[in-house]
């Protein structure tokens, strides 16, 4: 019986909903929602529309040509900075726009610092992503075989070490660097490094300690420099590899002056730059967790950077 | 000759029992003669026909005759004053006074009023209800096949009061049947099923399978027995009705009477045909807003432009929120021009899983052929029942050829034999519990992804490989599992008996019976490539098993009617012989080449085999005796002694008797019109209960390779070379009453059973003794009871009838003593909490981790949990169930209900009738698992619709809020305050490094530093200070508590709507004689007091191991994943009569 009468109410709902909507039909409608995925290989850029109730779509690729295809194919004469413009409209003419701002076959060292050409250029600045996933922790050895699975997303806030999201690396085209340790006055680095280097004095949030991971003292350098390398052997002192020593050919190298680092303050400073875009960049960072060896390292973090706007 | 004189004779008085003139006639003939012979003919009131087989016994005297064919008869009288007693089966019983009449024309009515009604109790022997001292429930074979029932077993749910059934999965799944409680903590608790005298194996122990995590419950053996072929079932409850089964029957009996050709008159052709469909409605309730992943994050919680990514490996159900025009890459996201993945829209899809289930149908078709002559009765019954299950790809197949025959060579010499051949199959049972379980993993499909699109199962490109899936390391899709994993089995069996009777004298009689039950198994399981747990080629695996039971018994009766007095003695013996064979061989790494399915194809090194065999015997030899007076006082005792080959010479003797007295009060003293029956029994018994064989001297078994050598070793457990059998000693009384024309009828029974010496596996002992556990008899298992019953036949008339019938089962099972030493029996230990017995417990107590609390009654904060300080800001564990405080463990409930109650009723109208049992079960706790995995994977919706949202307070208003509320919002529970989005409550956290609006707390307080050395409680309500942690960590994961929820429900067993032609009807279809319809439905959940969608019945968690202890595959209380949907079945019915 009550199965019945919540048959019957609900036959009853739907047929009212039914004859609303098409009451409703000619009334309001909701303006189109409007967004913009875009990759770019070369000079190709490949823009795909991210539209609801568009029916309509017309693009401006910043470089006096257009389009009004829902995903355009477009490929820029010259490298460079550009901006894009998509204006979506629907059935009733109601229009939105979104604009994207594109890269385009750009070196390394532009993505790494941004257009110095911009009307107030004060450098490029990243942090290291949090929202961003396929970390890895790896052995130091040549194919940084993994010891876990794929970092989560803001993993290291789950192990109590959210402040190192915090802090931020800014890169300048004329070869500055500006280390930011936000109000922690700490960086993410090494416990056994710590410990070592410290005898666990430096240590100011030991949340990670389990995985030989912390957050110690750091006064960043004033006037610091980086270095960037295309195209390098780079040689890593390392327990996993015999002799002692794990070169990796052709990687592209960052370095720094003084004491200064990028994200994982350990023995090691230099980094290897696995993949670089405009929006993000993938480090691979070396650890020295084992005390007998020390500093050789033994395990490495591939973590993902992002940038701050 | 003189003409006959037709005259009507109505007769009221000199019936047993009661029935108003117009329904019951008798037409004589009178002619005044001395002490000749009458005869007569015997019709049936219903349908006018002839009814042959009827007893008719010249009262006061053991002579007597039964009813031809034609339903003719004739019998010798003493003398004109004699008076014939008319008796059947299902009529109500005529005592006739000759009074000189040579021809007697006799109608008989059936009796809807149970009176004098017969039934079949140990031994076979059929007795008179009236006159037994112990509470036996019998249910007809209509009853039993009404609905049709993949398992038989399942007809008696809610009919039988002191009998528990449970459908521990879905159809084909193993069917538990516990009489009056758990008596035994060593064995599965079923009874014993005795069919047409043949004893036949049934275990609850059917989960097998090959293949990492592959656990499949094959069903149990009883299934094979068709609901249809059933005659009428009698449950022998306690101890005394069950004394005559010896050692077997400790759990009680269940005596199943086959069809034969008994009733007829000439040959008789039944056709029926049954088809049900199962069409799935309610499906476990998991949240269904958010795309898989750990965080949900919004596009307004990341910088602008940040394109979202549902991250393929996070198997978690609280990602980013969907329908809200979202766009993100997902995992089947397809590529651009540059061949990047692009982001789509995240939508939800809400019916995942019952897109992926489909609608069940079994189909049930039998003809039976029978027919019964003076000398020869005989039938014949073939049928096939076909099932196309809920989960894909899952079948169940039976075919039955039963027949039966008896010979009556000459006036003393019958011979009879059932002889019942059948054969069950499938191509595949789909796996429960975790792992290949085709259900568990269409709940895990993420909700942004179309389970349609899964359909096709193989990753593109690596077809034959790897699963379409969003990563093929952490899931599996739940197509690939309810294809590419197969598990088949077959059972090819034969049961039966030979028996001959021989009638020596009129008073003595004698009968030797054969009776054998036999069948081959073979189960195989195929596991194709890409399972997540089998990485290399899948899985094989294959075994064959048999098993042999044979009984041959006798048995003497006598029996003589003397005055007031009757008398009749049996004495027989039996020798039961069963003899069990198994050989298996498996991988245990993976095959050399896929979809290869062999034992050649496993990898030398990584085969697992065995084989074994084990036989055991018990003689046995018994008596039983019952004396009646005047039809006003019986008394029955009984003797048996069993000689078990499983235990030690000493101890393998072991004897066991039972009295029971019944007084019909109203016989004894005038109680008026209005009582039509006063029955006052009570019976005591003992019953015993031997062992497994090879329970008693530690033999050597292969333990695998040593480089070359094989290695033998002894288990670590220290076996009880002096084992005594297990000893149940049993009392019960009850009243049956049966009152105003037996139209208001009422049983009540209590009983007590004291279960001694069980015996105790894997008591843990110091490893110095150079074992580490020990087999012992020891304890006292104390069982109580009642049963009562209260029917009623409210309406009676010419067109209507309406009757109702009520039964309470009560049983509570205490562990009254174990051995020194030991206080607990653990069944299992799961989800930090289980099943542990201490002395004193009801036997299905769960018990918990205790919870840290503030336990200074002065303190503002007494009762808060006490939580901890560093992530995961929650609850904490206080101590292990092992480590409390004897007395103040922390019991979370019990895994038994409170009570039974089942309701039947039937309602006739001329030719229609409506039949319905409801079920249901009060009381009574359950760990899902399946909650508890879910509430850790962010996907229960339970856990969701849990959350207290604050409702836009904060700070102090928060706080003040949940302190007036504490005992609601604070105290006693798992409470958290917010919410996995802004909308549903939830708070501004960083943890990962992000701020999201995903952020909870969970309310009470945590310990800071006082400052001087000492600690105080801070507290965590809301205001500052509190500590906020993503919604996806905050679950009571640590304590089995959270996953705990009420097994109450209401099942509405069975309701079918029926029409019968009549008889004017089909008087003009020729050879049909009789066609019935009816529409019916099973089993549909009315009502569950946990609303999570998973049935309460099923809370068994089906193993493969027994624990070590517990002597039984399945955790009762417990399931994980034993998810098929809740269905409304649609079944239509026909009969045909020939």
């Amino acid at each position: 019986m009550r199965k019945q009468l919540i048959l019957f109410c609900f036959t009853f709902t739907i047929g009212m909903l039914l004859f609303q909507s098409c009451k409703k039909e000619s009334a309001t409608t909701e303006p189109p929602q409007v967004g913009v995925f875009f990759s770019i290989v070369g000079k190709q850029a490949a823009f795909t529309a991210l539209t609801l109730r568009a029916t309509s779509w017309s693009w401006d690729f910043g470089d006096g040509t257009t389009s009004i295809e829902k995903n355009p194919v477009h490929i820029y004469k010259d490298g460079g900075y550009y901006t894009a413009i998509l204006i979506g409209k629907n059935a009733q003419g109601e229009s939105a726009s979104y604009t994207a701002n594109l890269a385009v076959a750009l070196t390394p060292y532009a993505l790494l610092t941004g257009d110095h050409t911009a009307p107030g250029y004060k450098g490029k600045t990243w942090k290291l992503s949090s929202t961003i996933s396929g970390g890895l922790y790896t052995q130091a050895d040549a194919n940084f075989s993994l010891v876990a699975d794929p970092l989560g997303a803001g993993i290291f806030g789950n192990l109590g070490l959210g402040e190192v999201y915090d802090d931020t690396y800014t890169f300048s085209f004329d070869g500055g660097y500006i280390h930011d340790v936000k109000a922690d006055g700490a960086s993410f680095g090494g416990y056994v490094y710590e410990l070592i280097t410290t005898g666990g004095a430096g240590i100011v949030n030991s949340n990670g300690s389990d995985y030989g991971l912390c957050t110690g003292k750091y006064t960043p350098e004033a006037g610091a420099k980086f270095t960037f390398v295309e195209k390098e052997n780079f040689a890593v002192p390392s327990t996993c590899a015999e002799g002692g020593v794990v070169t990796y050919p052709n990687v592209s190298t960052l370095d720094f002056s003084g004491t200064e680092f990028i994200g994982f303050m350990d023995h090691q400073r230099k980094v290897i730059v696995q993949e670089i875009t405009d929006s993000s960049m993938k480090l691979v960072m070396f650890i020295a967790a084992d005390p007998d060896n020390f500093p050789k390292n033994n395990l490495a973090l591939i973590l993902s950077f992002e940038v701050v706007k | 000759m003189p003409a006959l004189l037709a005259t009507a004779l109505l007769i009221g008085t000199s019936m047993t029992g009661s029935a108003t003139p117009d329904q019951i006639g008798l037409q004589g003939n009178s002619e005044a003669q001395q002490g000749l012979s009458v005869s007569g003919k015997v019709t049936s009131a219903t349908d006018k026909t002839s009814m042959p087989g009827v007893s008719i016994q010249l009262k006061g005297t053991t002579k007597g005759t039964v009813t031809n064919g034609d339903g003719g008869f004739t019998v010798e009288v003493s003398g004109n004053n004699a008076t014939l007693i008319f008796s059947f089966i299902g009529y109500k019983t005529l005592e006739v006074p000759v009074n000189g009449q040579k021809v007697l024309n006799v109608v008989l009515s059936e009796s809807a009023l149970a009176v004098d009604e017969v039934v079949v109790t140990a031994l076979g022997i059929s007795r008179k209800e009236k006159s037994l001292g112990f509470a036996v429930a019998k249910v007809s074979g209509d009853d039993m096949s009404r609905v049709v029932q993949e398992n038989a077993i399942n007809g008696l749910a809610g009919k039988v009061a002191g009998v528990q059934i449970n459908s521990t999965g879905g159809t084909g799944s193993s069917v538990s049947m516990v009489i009056r409680g758990a008596t035994s903590l060593s064995n599965d608790n079923q009874p014993l099923f005795v069919v047409d005298g043949v004893p036949i194996s049934n275990t609850l122990n059917n989960v097998s399978g090959f293949g990492s995590d592959n656990k499949v419950d094959y069903g149990n053996a009883i299934s094979d027995v068709n609901s249809n072929d059933i005659e009428s079932v009698s449950v022998l409850k306690g101890a005394s009705a069950a004394a005559l089964y010896g050692s077997r029957a400790g759990n009680g009996v269940v005596l199943i009477t086959t069809k034969s050709g008994k009733k007829n008159k000439g040959v008789k052709i039944d056709v029926t045909s049954n088809t049900v469909f199962d069409n799935p409605y309610k499906f476990w309730d998991i949240s269904k807003k958010f795309a898989s992943g750990f965080l949900p994050y919004t596009p307004e919680d990341l910088p602008p432009g940040t394109t979202l990514v549902v991250p393929p490996s996070q198997a978690s159900g609280d990602g980013i929120p969907l329908d809200r025009g979202y766009f993100a890459v997902q995992w089947n996201s397809p590529k651009d021009a540059n061949g990047v993945q692009i982001p789509t829209l995240l939508v939800s899809h809400p019916n995942n899983v019952k897109n992926f289930v489909r609608t069940g149908v079994t189909s049930s078709n039998e003809v039976a052929i029978s027919n019964h002559t003076d000398a020869f009765n005989y039938r014949i019954g073939v049928s096939n029942m076909t099932n196309h299950g809920v989960v894909p790809n899952s079948d169940l197949f039976r075919n039955n050829l039963t027949t039966s025959a008896t010979i009556k060579a000459n006036d003393h010499i019958t011979i009879s034999s059932n002889i019942n051949i059948n054969k069950s199959w499938s191509n595949n049972r789909p796996s429960s519990n975790r792992g290949t379980n085709p259900m568990q993993w269409a709940y895990h499909v993420p909700q942004n992804t179309d389970i349609r699109e899964l359909r096709n199962y193989w990753a593109p490109g690596k077809e034959g490989k790897v699963q379409n899936v969003p990563d093929p390391e952490q899931f599996n899709n739940p197509y690939f599992l309810a294809y590419e994993v197969n598990n088949s089995y077959t059972r090819d069996r034969i049961y039966g008996n030979l028996k001959a009777d021989w009638q020596i004298t009129k008073e003595l009689s004698f009968f030797v019976r054969y009776a054998l039950d036999q069948f081959n198994e073979v189960r195989e399981s195929k596991i194709g490539p890409g399972y997540t747990d089998e990485p290399n080629n899948g899985a094989y695996g294959i075994s064959e098993s048999k098993s042999y039971q044979r009984n041959t018994d006798f048995l003497a009766t006598y029996a003589k009617q003397v005055e007031d007095f009757s008398l009749s003695f049996s004495a027989g013996g039996n020798s039961l012989y069963t003899m069990g064979s198994g050989i298996s061989n498996s991988s245990t790494s993976g095959l050399v080449i896929p979809n290869v399915f062999n034992v050649g194809n496993i990898k030398n090194g990584t085969l697992s085999y065995g084989s074994g065999w084990s036989q055991k015997a018990i003689y046995s030899v018994y008596s039983v005796a019952n004396l009646g007076w005047k039809d006003r006082i019986y008394l029955d005792l009984t003797a048996r002694n069993d000689w078990s080959s499983t235990l030690p010479k000493a101890n393998q003797s072991y004897f066991y008797p039972s009295a029971s007295l019944s007084f019909l009060v109203d016989k004894m003293m005038n109680m008026g019109d209005n009582v039509s029956l006063f029955k006052v029994r009570g019976g005591v018994a003992k019953v015993g209960n031997d062992t497994d064989p090879y329970q008693l001297i530690n033999t050597y078994g292969n333990a695998g390779q040593w480089g070359s050598a094989i290695r033998l070793a002894k288990s670590g457990t220290l076996l009880a070379p002096n084992l005594k059998p297990e000893e149940a000693t049993s009392v019960e009384g009850g009243i049956d009453l049966g009152l105003f024309h037996n139209r208001l009828r009422f049983e009540g029974t209590f009983y007590k059973a004291d279960n001694r010496n069980q015996i105790l596996r894997n008591i843990p002992i110091a490893s110095s003794t150079g074992s580490d556990a020990i087999n012992i008899n020891a304890g006292l298992l104390e069982s109580r009871g009642w049963e009562l019953s209260l029917g009623g036949t409210p309406i009676k008339t010419k067109d209507w009838s309406w009757d109702i019938n009520a039964n309470l089962t009560r049983n509570r099972t205490r562990v009254k003593s174990i051995a020194p030493g030991i206080e607990a029996i653990k069944f299992w230990e799961q989800a930090n909490g289980g099943a542990w017995s201490y002395i004193g417990d009801e036997v299905g107590a769960i018990y918990d981790a205790s919870m840290l609390t503030v336990q200074d009654k002065n303190s503002p904060y007494y009762g808060y949990p006490i939580i901890a300080s560093q992530p995961d800001y929650e609850w904490q564990r206080d101590k292990q169930i092992q480590d409390q405080t004897p007395g103040e463990r922390n019991r979370i409930g019990n895994y038994n209900p409170r009570f039974i109650l089942g309701v039947n009723s039937s309602i006739t109208y001329r030719s229609f009738a409506l039949n319905f049992t409801f079920d249901w079960r009060c009381g009574g706790q359950f760990i899902s698992q399946t909650e508890r995995y879910g509430r850790d994977d962010g996907y229960s919706g339970s856990w969701l619709k849990s959350m207290i949202n604050p409702g836009g307070r904060t700070g102090k208003d928060l706080r003040d809020w949940l302190v007036a509320n504490q005992d609601k919002l604070i105290r006693n529970g798992f409470h958290v305050v917010g919410g996995p989005t802004k909308e549903l409550g939830g708070f501004r956290e960083n943890l990962t490094g992000t701020y999201l609006n995903d952020g909870v707390f969970v309310p009470g307080v945590y310990e800071v530093s006082d400052g001087h050395g000492g600690t105080t409680y801070k507290e965590n309500l809301g205001d500052a200070g509190t500590l906020f942690q993503p919604y996806a960590i905050s679950n009571g994961w640590d304590f089995a508590k959270d996953a705990m929820f009420d097994a109450d429900f209401v099942k509405l067993r069975e309701v079918s709507f029926s029409y019968k032609l009549p008889a004017n009807i089909i008087s003009r279809m020729g050879a049909v004689k009789g066609l019935s319809i009816s529409l019916y439905s099973r089993n549909i959940m009315l009502w569950t007091k946990a609303k999570i969608g998973v049935d309460p019945e099923r809370a068994f968690q089906a193993e493969q191991s027994t624990g070590g202890k517990r002597g039984v595959q399945f955790m009762q209380g417990i399931e994980r994943y034993n998810l098929d949907p809740w269905v409304i079945p649609v079944g239509v019915k026909f009969d045909l009569t020939f």
